[in-house]
């Protein structure tokens, strides 16, 4: 393989599974899966999908059971050093020394990487992720944000071709996560390195990702771009919520249809209406758009959302409380592949207060 | 992966092994300073009790206090070296054991690094009670402080050796202490640290020679004060054997331990 080729990671085949018991399971089952160089790729699903069994096996610390991958240009199971060499990961858990200093977490990396050791240059990099002033303390110190900007920055030490990001925004709050975000974007576009990253938040694939993967169930479900499976997936909807002075739910659901026919040449395939806990009448209108409606879609909307309430404004008994247009998200389209929606999944924000108790209780001499 | 790497890549881990261990200061004088109370302490207290023909040693021991100093020795690298493969669960649970994985120094360089760094600081140990014997009123041959220092510096590996072998099986903190807290207990009794094992019934003495330690405390007090049951060349060979077996036992266990 070359250097040169298009694609970084390239997996043929690539399989892991354990034996509990008597139960088989495949965690990552039978992945082909093509990373183009110099793209940010998410790897999105649930918890459990594989999406860090697989990522494990990408950076040669899991060993697949059949298959195998080549990361860039390196088949990972006969040339784990080069793939070493040629990758930065950041754990889902912490990976930082607590007992060293930041600055000391740089150095050791920097050791075993076989990087010269320059302070100045070390300390540029934790400037990159506004850690600059706390080079000399210690990582115990240091809050979950922080310890998560230290991790990524010291994946970035080595110059690797390609930074791996397992759940990069777990359990950070929100102004946080945005941040990271920014970091990410920035190495990417500065640095022009490969980014993988994994993540189970709908809204952090759809905002750095240029292409994603669903996984789930150790499979391959999908894989495009945000914007072009959204698009593929055609699940747009009405939600016109209506306020009616008299009962007779086949008269709204006619009168709409016929003004919709009339207004849009649509063709409305079903109006699901339920009542809502304001007493509105809730009609949700799926629409299957054709490739020239979906082109002219937002010019159709305001000319629609007009000629509806034009027309509704002959019956004295029906009032519009609101109207919605809602295009299909991330979210959709992870429904439609697994038939599952994505759980946010709680984290655990004490997660290092737990893991400093039990070390102080245990009151280890040696350290 | 050829041998300088290799080489380069121990040093750095001993590098921080030592730095974790002087980082709090006072945690590493106590340490330094435990193995000077027992002797003080106890050394004196039984120093008069003790009597020392009764013991079958032959005529050159005469002072419990000489007598005691290389068994205490031994028990305090017992004790401290086998917390030392602690440390390897620790960088487990803290993960940053993982980060050592991923990188492209070899899972060898890992543990060799590791257990040098707890049989150097096990060393520095030695070499304080082995400094203060004077003081304590103790002559030590000192012709033979460093064959007592090699003695000292392998005991240290196959400890933190049988620790680290202990933890690649053990994922849990506590479980780990109370099995160390088992391993340890009859290893420092069987050794003959505070008497011989002669006094003991002798099936008892028989499981004594399966006792690294007991060869390690016996070569110690062989090399440092000229009185040892067995002769010195084979405290040394087992020692070694010890040393040796257990140092590769760990890194084979190490080796093959999977999941992070």
């Amino acid at each position: 393989m070359n250097q040169k080729d298009e694609y970084i990671i390239q997996t043929l085949n690539l399989t892991k599974e354990y034996n509990k018991g008597n139960i088989n399971i495949k965690a990552v089952d039978a992945v082909d899966l093509k990373i183009r160089r110099g793209e940010i790729f998410g790897l999105l699903g649930p918890n459990g999908a594989g999406k860090t069994t697989l990522i494990h096996m990408l950076c040669t610390i899991l060993r697949p059971t059949s298959g195998t991958a080549f990361v860039n240009g390196f088949d990972i199971l006969k040339e784990s050093g080069k793939v070493r060499k040629s990758i930065g990961i950041v754990f889902q858990d912490p990976s930082t020394d607590d007992e060293l200093t930041a600055y000391e977490n740089m150095e050791f990396h920097a050791m075993i990487y076989d990087v010269p050791v320059e302070r100045e240059n070390i300390l540029d990099l934790l400037r990159l992720v506004e850690l600059g002033e706390r080079a000399d303390s210690f990582v115990s110190t240091f809050s979950g944000g922080m310890r998560r900007r230290l991790e990524i920055t010291r994946g970035l030490l080595h110059q690797p071709e390609i930074l791996f990001l397992d759940e990069p925004t777990l359990g950070l709050d929100t102004q946080t996560r945005h941040k990271i975000w920014e970091y990410i974007r920035e190495i990417a576009t500065e640095r022009g390195m490969t980014i993988i990253l994994t993540t189970h938040y709908m809204e952090e694939a759809d905002s750095i990702c240029d292409r994603i993967a669903i996984i789930d169930g150790g499979k391959i479900k999908a894989i495009g771009s945000p914007a072009e499976m959204k698009r593929n997936l055609n699940t747009y909807k009405f939600i016109i919520k209506l306020i009616v002075n008299h009962s007779g739910e086949e008269f709204e659901k006619e009168l709409v249809k016929s003004i919709m026919r009339r207004e849009f040449g649509v063709d409305i395939t079903d109006i699901n209406i339920t009542e809502n806990s304001a007493n509105e009448v809730v009609l949700e209108i799926d629409l299957k758009l054709d490739d020239d409606a979906r082109k002219s879609f937002d010019d159709l909307l305001i000319e629609a959302l007009i000629s509806v309430k034009e027309a509704l404004k002959e019956f004295e008994n029906i009032e519009i409380s609101t109207i919605d247009l809602h295009k299909p998200t991330l979210d959709d389209v992870f429904m439609h592949y697994t038939g599952k929606k994505l759980r946010e999944e709680k984290p655990q924000p004490d997660h290092y207060l737990r893991m400093l108790a039990s070390r102080k209780k245990s009151g280890v001499i040696i350290r | 992966m050829n041998v300088k790497k290799n080489a380069k890549a121990i040093y750095i881990i001993w590098r921080r092994g030592i730095k974790l261990s002087l980082r709090y200061k006072i945690g590493f004088l106590s340490h330094l300073g435990q193995p000077l109370l027992w002797l003080l302490l106890l050394g004196t207290g039984l120093r008069q009790s003790v009597s020392m023909s009764s013991m079958g040693l032959g005529s050159g021991a005469t002072d419990y206090m000489a007598f005691m100093l290389p068994g205490i020795i031994g028990m305090s690298l017992l004790f401290s070296s086998m917390q030392g493969g602690m440390r390897i669960l620790w960088d487990k649970k803290f993960g940053f054991l993982k980060e050592m994985m991923v990188s492209p120094i070899s899972r060898i360089s890992i543990i060799f690094g590791n257990n040098l760094s707890i049989a150097t600081i096990a060393i520095l140990q030695g070499i304080v009670v082995i400094i203060l014997a004077p003081v304590i009123g103790v002559n030590l041959n000192l012709f033979y402080i460093p064959l007592a220092l090699v003695f000292i510096f392998m005991l240290g590996l196959t400890f933190t050796g049988v620790g680290v072998a202990i933890s690649t099986k053990i994922e849990d903190i506590g479980a780990f202490q109370g099995i160390q807290t088992f391993l340890t207990l009859p290893l420092f009794l069987l050794s003959s640290a505070f008497f011989p094992i002669a006094q003991l019934p002798h099936p008892v003495q028989i499981i004594a020679y399966f006792n690294p330690l007991f060869y390690g405390v016996d070569g110690l007090r062989g090399a440092l004060i000229g009185v040892s049951i067995l002769p010195m060349w084979l405290d040394f060979l087992m020692v070694t054997s010890f040393c040796v077996g257990l140092t590769l036992l760990s890194t084979l266990l190490f080796n093959k331990s999977e999941g992070l």
